[in-house]
C-alpha cells in the first residue's frame, strides 16, 4: 500500500501463471480503492500458452521475463519513448 | 558415432515396414534399435534406462499390432525413444528434449503414432480404456494397448482404471512392464506381490495362464500352470490381484526375448475378448553395461561417452536449490525431532535422500502417490509432527484436493517444499511449475513463500519449521543458486514482510521469487538510462487473506 502511494507505477514479477502473486496484489489494491485514485499497475506473469521445451533461459525469453524485457516493460509503463531498445 | 551400422533399421521408417521382416530379422532389428537409442541419448542426454528396457517390446508391439490404427499408449512416456525411432522420427532423434526438437515424452501434436501424450505417471490405462470405449461406440476404430511399469502401476489412478476396465469388460491390452524398479528401488506392498509372483514361478517351468489359454499349453505344463494358479489364489490378497479386478492374466514372460513376446502378442491379438494383462519382465538399462551397473539403471543421464558410459557433467559455481533445501532441513531436524519428511517416489529428485540417510525412520517414500502423500502429511501434522511434504510443483497438482480438503480446511501445519517451481527446461510443458502460486495462494489460511535465492531458501526452511499456525509452502526453482553468501543457520523470516533491495522514486517492482536476478539486471540497465527512479521490493512471504493483513505486511 505504501509502495502504491509512493510511486507512479507498480509492477509485480513472478515465475508463475496469472492468478498468483500479481493477482493477489491487484485484488488488495482494488479493494483498498488505490486504482480509484490512479496507479499504473502491471503484473508480469507466464503467458497464456504452454511453452515448448528449451533451456529455461530461452523459455523465460518466450515468456517475456528476461532482464531486457522487464526493462522494456518499465519504460512502456512510464511512457518513456525509447529509441533502439531491444524488445 | 559415425561407424554405427544399422542395415535393417535403415529399411524401417514406419511400423508398417516391420510387416515384411521375418522373426529372425526382427531380433536383429532390436539389436540395431538398441544401439541407435544408446547413440542418440549419448548425444542428447535424457532418459536412457527405461527405453533400453523396452526395445524388444517396442519391436514386438509394432510388428504384431497395426499402429497408428491400434492405439499404443506408453505410460509416463520417457521410455518412448525406441518407439519414436520406429515411427518416422529417427531423423530427428538427436534433437530429443532440445528447443525445436522432439519431445522427450510422447506428444499428440508430434505424431499420429502418439495418440495420447504423457509425462506424468499412471495415466495410460485410463487413456487406453477411453480409446477402447470410443472405438466401441463408433469413434476411431482399433485396439488399445497400454504399456505401464510396475512403479506406475502402484499409483492409485492405475487401479481406478483397471477396476473400471474390468467392470466394462471391453477388449483392452495392458502390458505390465515389470523391471522391479521405478526411479528408486520399489516401495510398497505391490512390489512384494509382484516379487512373490516370479520368485515362486520360474519363467521356464511355470506359466500362469488365463482360463481361455490353458488349452494352448502341452499337457505337462498345463498341470504346472493349474498348480500355480491355485497357489496364487491362496495368497492373502484373495485371488490374484489382477484377475480379481476383472482382467485375464498372462505371464510372466521374458520381455527381452522376442521368441516369447511375438507368439504371446500374436495369440492375444487373435483371441482376446476382454481386458488382458500381459506381465512382462524386463531389465532397466538392458544391453548397455554402464546403465545396467548404475544405481538408477541409467534412468536420467547427461550426454555421455558411448564406450565408457562416463557422463558429461556441467561445472557449477553455486549449490543447487534442491541440495540447499535438503541440507537445511537436515540441519533443522538435528535440532527438532518432530520434523519428518515425505516424498512421492523421488528421494533423489527432492534431495530427501540426504534426509533419509541421516534420519531413516523419519523419512517416508510413499511411492508414486501424491494424493496419499498429502493426506498422510496432514495426519502426521494432526498427530503432533512437523511434516515436510516435498513435491515438485507439477506433481503437487496430483494431490490438490487433499491440500484443500485435508490440509487447508482443517488448517493443519503441513510444510510444502515445492521444488521445480517455474519453467523447467527440457521436460517442457508437462513438467512446468507454472500454477502452484495460483492454486495454493488462494486457499484461506495458507502462507506461500518464494525464495529469491539460495540463502533465502535456508531461512524459509527455518520459517516453515517455526510456523505452526497452519499450512505453509515455499517454492524454489530447478537448478543452481545465484552464488550468494550462505547463512550459517536459518533464521525464521517475518511473515508478510518484504525486503527493499533498492530505492527509487517512480516505479516500484515487486518481485516474488527468483526472477529477482533478472529484475536487478533490468534495474541496473534502467539506472544507466537515467531519469527513471525505481524501487525493487521483494516480498518474501505472502499471507493471502483479509485485505488489512496484506496491507499491514506491505507497510513493513
Amino acid at each position: 500500500m505504501q509502495l502504491a502511494a509512493g510511486h507512479e507505477a507498480l509492477i509485480t514479477v513472478e515465475e508463475g501463471a496469472v492468478g498468483g502473486f500479481g493477482s493477489h496484489v491487484a485484488q488488495l489494491l482494488a479493494d483498498e480503492g488505490v486504482f480509484d485514485r490512479g496507479l499504473k499497475y502491471r503484473s508480469m506473469v507466464l503467458p497464456d500458452i504452454f511453452i515448448d521445451q528449451a533451456s529455461p533461459e530461452a523459455m523465460y525469453r518466450v515468456a517475456g521475463m528476461e532482464a531486457a524485457q522487464i526493462e522494456a516493460k518499465v519504460l512502456a509503463v512510464l511512457g518513456v519513448a525509447v529509441v533502439g531498445l531491444r524488445a | 558415432m559415425t561407424d554405427l551400422k544399422t542395415p535393417l533399421l535403415d529399411r524401417v521408417n514406419l511400423p508398417s515396414d516391420l510387416k515384411g521382416l521375418s522373426d529372425r530379422e526382427l531380433r536383429q532389428l532390436a539389436d540395431e534399435l538398441r544401439a541407435e537409442t544408446i547413440s542418440a541419448v549419448s548425444v542428447t542426454g535424457g532418459h536412457l534406462g527405461a527405453g533400453l528396457g523396452v526395445v524388444e517390446l517396442t519391436v514386438a508391439i509394432h510388428a504384431v499390432f497395426d499402429t497408428p490404427r491400434d492405439k499404443l499408449i506408453w505410460d509416463v512416456g520417457h521410455q518412448c525413444y525406441p518407439h519414436k525411432i520406429l515411427t518416422g522420427r529417427r531423423d530427428r532423434i538427436r534433437t530429443l528434449r532440445m528447443e525445436g526438437g522432439l519431445s522427450g515424452f510422447t506428444k499428440r501434436s508430434e505424431s499420429p503414432y502418439d495418440p495420447f501424450g504423457a509425462a506424468h505417471s499412471s495415466t495410460s490405462i485410463s487413456a487406453a480404456l477411453g480409446f477402447a470405449m470410443a472405438a466401441e461406440l463408433g469413434g476411431d476404430p482399433g485396439d488399445a494397448i497400454a504399456v505401464i511399469g510396475d512403479g506406475a502401476m502402484s499409483a492409485g489412478m492405475a487401479f481406478e482404471a483397471m477396476n473400471n476396465a474390468g467392470h466394462l469388460g471391453q477388449r483392452l491390452f495392458v502390458i505390465l512392464n515389470d523391471n522391479e524398479m521405478s526411479i528408486a528401488p520399489p516401495v510398497g506392498a505391490l512390489s512384494a506381490y509382484l516379487s512373490k509372483l516370479y520368485a515362486e514361478a520360474p519363467m521356464q517351468d511355470l506359466k500362469q495362464v488365463a482360463k481361455g489359454f490353458l488349452g494352448l499349453l502341452p499337457p505337462p505344463l498345463q498341470e504346472g500352470a493349474k498348480r500355480a494358479k491355485d497357489m496364487l489364489k491362496g495368497m492373502a490378497v484373495g485371488g490374484t490381484l489382477f484377475e480379481s479386478l476383472g482382467f485375464s492374466y498372462l505371464g510372466p514372460i521374458d520381455g527381452h526375448d522376442l521368441d516369447q513376446l511375438l507368439p504371446v502378442l500374436r495369440t492375444v491379438k487373435a483371441r482376446a475378448d476382454g481386458p488382458m494383462l500381459i506381465h512382462v519382465l524386463t531389465k532397466k538399462g538392458k544391453g548397455y553395461a554402464p546403465a545396467e551397473a548404475a544405481r538408477d539403471k541409467g534412468h536420467a543421464t547427461a550426454k555421455f561417452d558411448v564406450l565408457t558410459g562416463v557422463q558429461v557433467k556441467a561445472a557449477s559455481n553455486a549449490p543447487s536449490y534442491t541440495k540447499v533445501f535438503a541440507q537445511s532441513l537436515v540441519a533443522e531436524a538435528e535440532r527438532d525431532e518432530k520434523i519428518v519428511a515425505i516424498t512421492a517416489a523421488m528421494p533423489d529428485g527432492t534431495g530427501l535422500n540426504l534426509f533419509q540417510d541421516r534420519f531413516p525412520k523419519r523419512c517416508f517414500d510413499v511411492g508414486i502417490a501424491e494424493q496419499h502423500a498429502v493426506t498422510f502429511s496432514a495426519a502426521l501434522a494432526a498427530g503432533g509432527m512437523k511434516p515436510f511434504c516435498a513435491l515438485y510443483s507439477t506433481f503437487l497438482q496430483r494431490g490438490y484436493d487433499q491440500v484443500v480438503h485435508d490440509v487447508a480446511i482443517q488448517r493443519l501445519p503441513v510444510r510444502f517444499a515445492i521444488d521445480r517451481a517455474g519453467l523447467v527446461g527440457a521436460d517442457g510443458a508437462t513438467h512446468a511449475g507454472a500454477f502452484d502460486v495460483a492454486f495454493m495462494a488462494n486457499l484461506p489460511g495458507i502462507v506461500v513463500m518464494a525464495a529469491a535465492d539460495e540463502a533465502e531458501l535456508v531461512h524459509m526452511v527455518a520459517t516453515a519449521v517455526a510456523h505452526d499456525a497452519g499450512p505453509i509452502a515455499f517454492r524454489f526453482p530447478r537448478g543452481d543458486g545465484v552464488g550468494v553468501e550462505m547463512p550459517a543457520r536459518g533464521v525464521p523470516l517475518e511473515i508478510g514482510k518484504g525486503r527493499v533491495i533498492r530505492e527509487g522514486s517512480r516505479v516500484a517492482i515487486l518481485s516474488f521469487g527468483t526472477r529477482l536476478a533478472e529484475v536487478l539486471k533490468a534495474a541496473e540497465a534502467l539506472e544507466a538510462r537515467g531519469g527513471v527512479g525505481h524501487r525493487r521490493r521483494r516480498p518474501l512471504c505472502q499471507t493471502p487473506g483479509p485485505g488489512p493483513d496484506l496491507a499491514a505486511g506491505r507497510r513493513a
